[in-house]
């Protein structure tokens, strides 16, 4: 690694650093500053809001409240749960969940990166065969048909129709748990990556190096796996990236409908009960994700390219 | 001349390509003879079937070609002396692969710019063809890269095998992409426009860089151009190609200086010179025939200012042209029968200006 | 050569009898009809059309004609599956599904045409003038797009979220904030290519100003891309809307669109699947259609796209 990727990924870490302070900025400013409380749902005078609003610091000036915050943050405190679960840190409620939320994401991309990928390669090996119709198929319906609707399709025919997987997230057993909403996550992976995969492919098969590799008199395995393959499969790294955007949006509702304690569900009850910190630490938590994914992708994108990571020559 | 040692007698070959409800007649009965150790030239407009014809002998023809007719036989010597033929026509797609292809011919492509792997190091990209079908030892493999590059005229060529495609400019990569063909140690090398895509100043040295390698190894060499100027500098032998078939072929002096066929002349007119007096470039009136059409008669008839009626009706066949061996002809402007027309005088006068400079070799 | 017969006049020269200047010229049609054609040639994309205007014709139709109001409640036939009476069946309300599914589907369409105007109001334009302008103003724009788009949609959603009620003004401003940039992108893009083509730097020789470039150069010559692109983001506003739906951020009652039905349908699934499953299978083939749409008319508008 030289010392201009270097210098990249120190910008890149800058730029997240700050992307990750407007974001929280804008979130603290439009909960505190708006009509309603987390306490509407309490019948309390005024003077008994006025203690509660003090237990909490909620009385003090707004840009007080955010530097607290922000102090407390960087200790790891995003503070107490108002409502849904009165009075608790809300790290220790969020944490556990981040981790499963977390987990199947990583899970869904890899499964459908995995997949995507066969099914592009073999797409673009086997063109306009039964082979390509059946992966381009695929790659339509998984683009077209949300991920909640596989969820749903999943839950109905699996879980409740031929009861093999549980429709329930099951503490004991999380490995079978996660199948239901996993593979229905990655539907829309496989959709995307299969799809740009095949493109790739077939324009690296019709390149003048794959010409010059068949003029050497290689085998057609070897053309494939030393030649092709590396080529078509580094650039796949690039669409990741929108790919996790979308993933991220379908696992809130997607938890939903598995029942999967993850950061889902309690933000959207959070949000119907203005459980700010809730709100604020998951918000913080889902953005954190998705901007460390979004590095990794690009720096993992320039150490594998060599023409990023050693630029030009000469 | 001594003994000829023939190494690739092409006869009759016809390929034809299948596209979207038509079907494309892009060689028709194409005749070729290369000895060792010399240089042929295949000339002619894009589509005319120049590159398939050098693809069908890799066998490398696009998947919706192919060869309807023919016989490519392609004689080598083993080391032990003995001489085989083979028609590679006739050779499976396993066979081609694993014994001619890039062992016994070789090829270089037009541009070197987009025809090495970009994520493979140069070293890697040598060493492949070498350790692929001769089983060489990676030790082996590399010394003999090394040598290669600096062969093919790579300065520090150890510090050049890690270096990744995009790190050399085009000059570079052409030599690499020659180090690659001659890795195999092949006997026939086959270049596809090789200077086609560089600098007017590389051109020259990598033609230069070519013929001597062929000198030291004794390869036979097939140039498939459109550049007159590429010919005139390497070529022993010239074969004018135009739609799918060899219309005039004969040595280097025989095409230049007494060219018979109202192609060759256009072609001929066509080529600019630094002192051109008349004021536009002469070009060639037409374009090319719609090869998925039948071809009545000659094909190049509807663009011929000396078409004759025949021309119209019948193709030609090859006519010797008196007094050679090697020189033929296919026009009926040859037949004893026609009027005697005689190359345009700026052709002429042109031709004579070539013979005093001397600008074939 | 033997068995060949000559004519008497073979060996003469054809001479002025043929005009050797004429390049032949292989038979075009205007550039409408190839597209046309190879539009119609791609299977799926004819399908797509087809599906698009049945799924449209019902949505008008159906809330027109049925016997059925769409918001009209009946609790003693409650959570029906589908029969004669009513064709996809009743809602926990006992609403009919038939009409409400069509009625939704209004609403879905509706805002797939909102969608395609903000990419055009918004993306289009912000894409043009950042291209089109170039140097400075490019660059801030480039760096406000940027960190917009690296701000994850979801955080967008929580903070709408937090601000607003659930209407159809939500959606619409959800889909500002979210749809524009993915346009923008491809607009800047393709601007910037045409922007340097011999006709533009020829209008500008002329004189002719930056706003007659644009319209009159530039947009037509782009135009092509930037319809593909639309039809590409109505699927994703559809989605958009069920998700928005689903999370409590859509359509008020008692009006419907497919994402309510669907999230009121979730209530029961597991014993009346049919309530979500309906409105989920027109949605999908909704979708469906505009993703095959979209990708033939890419393939038709652009035959070097074609991967196929």
């Amino acid at each position: 690694m030289d010392k201009s990727m270097l210098k990249y990924i120190g910008k890149r870490i800058l730029i997240s650093i700050v992307t990750l302070f407007v974001i929280l900025s804008i979130l603290f400013l439009m909960t505190r500053l708006l009509p309603g409380t987390p306490f509407n749902s309490e019948k309390m005078s005024p003077e008994q809001m006025e203690v509660v609003k003090a237990k909490y610091g909620l009385d003090k000036p707004v840009i007080v409240q955010f530097g607290n915050y922000l102090k407390n943050m960087v200790k790891g405190d995003f503070g107490l749960s108002y409502v849904l679960y009165k009075d608790q840190g809300v790290a220790d409620i969020v944490m556990p969940r981040a981790k499963i939320s977390f987990i199947y994401g990583i899970a869904a991309t890899a499964l459908g990166t995995i997949v995507g990928m066969l099914l592009g390669i073999i797409a673009a090996l086997k063109r306009n065969t039964i082979w390509d119709t059946i992966a381009t198929i695929i790659s339509v319906l998984g683009v077209s048909i949300p991920s909640f609707v596989f969820a749903l399709l999943l839950v109905i025919i699996l879980g409740v129709k031929l009861p093999v997987l549980p429709t329930m997230y099951l503490e004991n057993d999380p490995i079978v748990s996660s199948i239901i909403p996993v593979v229905a996550l990655s539907m829309s992976v496989i959709a995307n990556v299969a799809r740009f995969t095949r493109t790739e492919m077939i324009s690296v098969l019709a390149s003048d190096y794959m010409t010059l590799a068949l003029a050497k008199g290689l085998d057609k395995k070897t053309l494939i796996f030393r030649h092709a393959l590396r080529n078509a499969l580094i650039p796949v790294i690039t669409v990741i990236g929108p790919i996790l955007v979308n993933l991220m949006t379908g696992t809130m509702v997607v938890e939903s409908i598995c029942n999967v304690p993850g950061l889902g569900q309690i933000l959207i009850d959070s949000i119907h009960s203005n459980d700010y910190n809730i709100i604020m630490a998951c918000s913080f938590l889902y953005a954190f994700m998705y901007i460390a994914m979004m590095l990794i992708i690009d720096v993992s994108y320039g150490l594998i390219d060599p023409r990023i990571r050693l630029g030009k020559g000469e | 001349m001594a003994e000829r040692e023939k190494v690739l007698e092409i006869r009759d070959l016809s390929i034809s390509f299948r596209t979207e409800g038509a079907k494309v007649n892009a060689i028709r009965g194409v005749d070729l003879d290369l000895y060792r150790g010399e240089t042929i030239a295949i000339v002619g407009e894009s589509g005319s079937g120049k590159s398939v014809t050098t693809k069908a002998i890799m066998g490398i023809l696009a998947k919706n070609g192919t060869i309807d007719s023919g016989t490519i036989n392609y004689t080598w010597t083993d080391p032990d002396g003995s001489k085989h033929t083979k028609d590679i026509v006739k050779m499976s797609e396993k066979e081609i692969q694993s014994e001619i292809r890039g062992r016994k011919i070789a090829m270089v492509f037009q541009d070197p710019l987009t025809s090495l792997n970009p994520t493979m190091t140069i070293g890697k990209q040598v060493m492949e063809p070498m350790m692929y079908h001769y089983g060489t030892s990676k030790e082996e493999a590399y010394k003999k890269a090394v040598e290669l590059l600096s062969e093919v005229g790579i300065t520090d060529p150890e510090a050049r095998m890690k270096n990744y495609p995009h790190q050399l400019s085009g000059g570079m990569r052409q030599r690499v992409v020659i180090a690659i063909a001659l890795s195999c140690d092949p006997y026939l090398l086959i270049c596809d426009e090789p200077t086609t895509a560089l600098d007017v100043t590389i051109q020259a040295k990598i033609l230069e860089l070519i013929q001597d390698l062929q000198k030291k190894k004794d390869l036979s060499v097939i140039y498939i151009t459109h550049d007159l100027g590429v010919v005139a500098k390497v070529a022993d032998y010239v074969n004018v190609m135009y739609a799918g078939k060899i219309i005039e072929k004969g040595t280097i002096d025989e095409i230049f200086y007494d060219p018979r066929h109202p192609y060759t002349w256009g072609l001929l007119s066509a080529m600019p010179d630094l002192d051109t007096d008349d004021d536009e470039l002469y070009t060639i009136p037409g374009s090319p025939p719609n090869l998925t059409k039948k071809v009545q008669g000659d094909a190049f008839a509807p663009r011929n200012a000396y078409a004759l009626n025949i021309d119209l009706r019948l193709e030609p066949p090859m006519f010797d042209v008196p007094g050679s061996s090697s020189h033929k002809v296919a026009s009926w402007l040859m037949d004893p029968r026609a009027p005697k027309v005689e190359m345009p005088a700026s052709l002429r006068n042109r031709i004579q200006k070539m013979i005093k400079e001397g600008v074939a070799k | 050569m033997d068995n060949t017969k000559f004519l008497p006049d073979d060996f003469e020269l054809v001479g002025d009898k043929q005009n050797i200047n004429i390049d032949e010229v292989l038979p075009s049609r205007p550039m409408w009809q190839d597209i046309l054609g190879r539009f119609k040639e791609n299977k799926g994309a004819v399908i797509g059309v087809i599906l698009i205007i049945i799924i449209t014709l019902l949505a008008i139709i159906v809330p027109m004609v049925s016997k059925w109001n769409y918001a009209e409640m009946n609790t003693s036939i409650a959570n029906r599956v589908p029969s004669g009476e009513h064709w996809f069946g009743t809602d926990y309300l006992g609403r009919d599904l038939w009409v409400r599914t069509w009625q939704g589907t209004r609403y879905s369409l509706i805002i797939a045409v909102v969608a395609v105007i903000i990419d055009i109001v918004v993306g289009m334009t912000y894409g043009l003038v950042s291209g089109y302008f170039g140097g400075m103003v490019d660059a801030i724009m480039q760096r406000i797009q940027e960190i917009i788009n690296s701000i994850p949609t979801l955080v967008v959603l929580i903070i709408l979220l937090t601000v607003m009620k659930p209407s159809l003004k939500t959606v619409i401003i959800a889909l500002i904030f979210t749809e524009w940039i993915p346009m923008s992108r491809i607009t800047r893009a393709q601007v910037l290519k045409v922007k340097e083509e011999e006709y533009v730097l020829a209008a500008r020789t002329l004189g002719a100003g930056n706003f007659f470039i644009l319209f009159k150069e530039i947009l037509p010559n782009i135009f092509g891309q930037l319809i593909i692109m639309s039809m590409m983001t109505i699927p994703n506003a559809i989605f958009y809307e069920a998700y928005l739906a689903f999370i409590g951020l859509g359509l008020t009652k008692p009006l419907a669109s497919l994402g309510t039905l669907i999230n009121d349908g979730f209530r029961l699934f597991q014993v009346y699947p049919h309530a979500m499953l309906i409105p989920a299978a027109v949605m999908a083939i909704l979708m469906l259609s505009f993703n095959l749409f979209g990708d033939g008319l890419r393939d038709a508008l652009d035959p070097t796209m074609k991967e196929g």
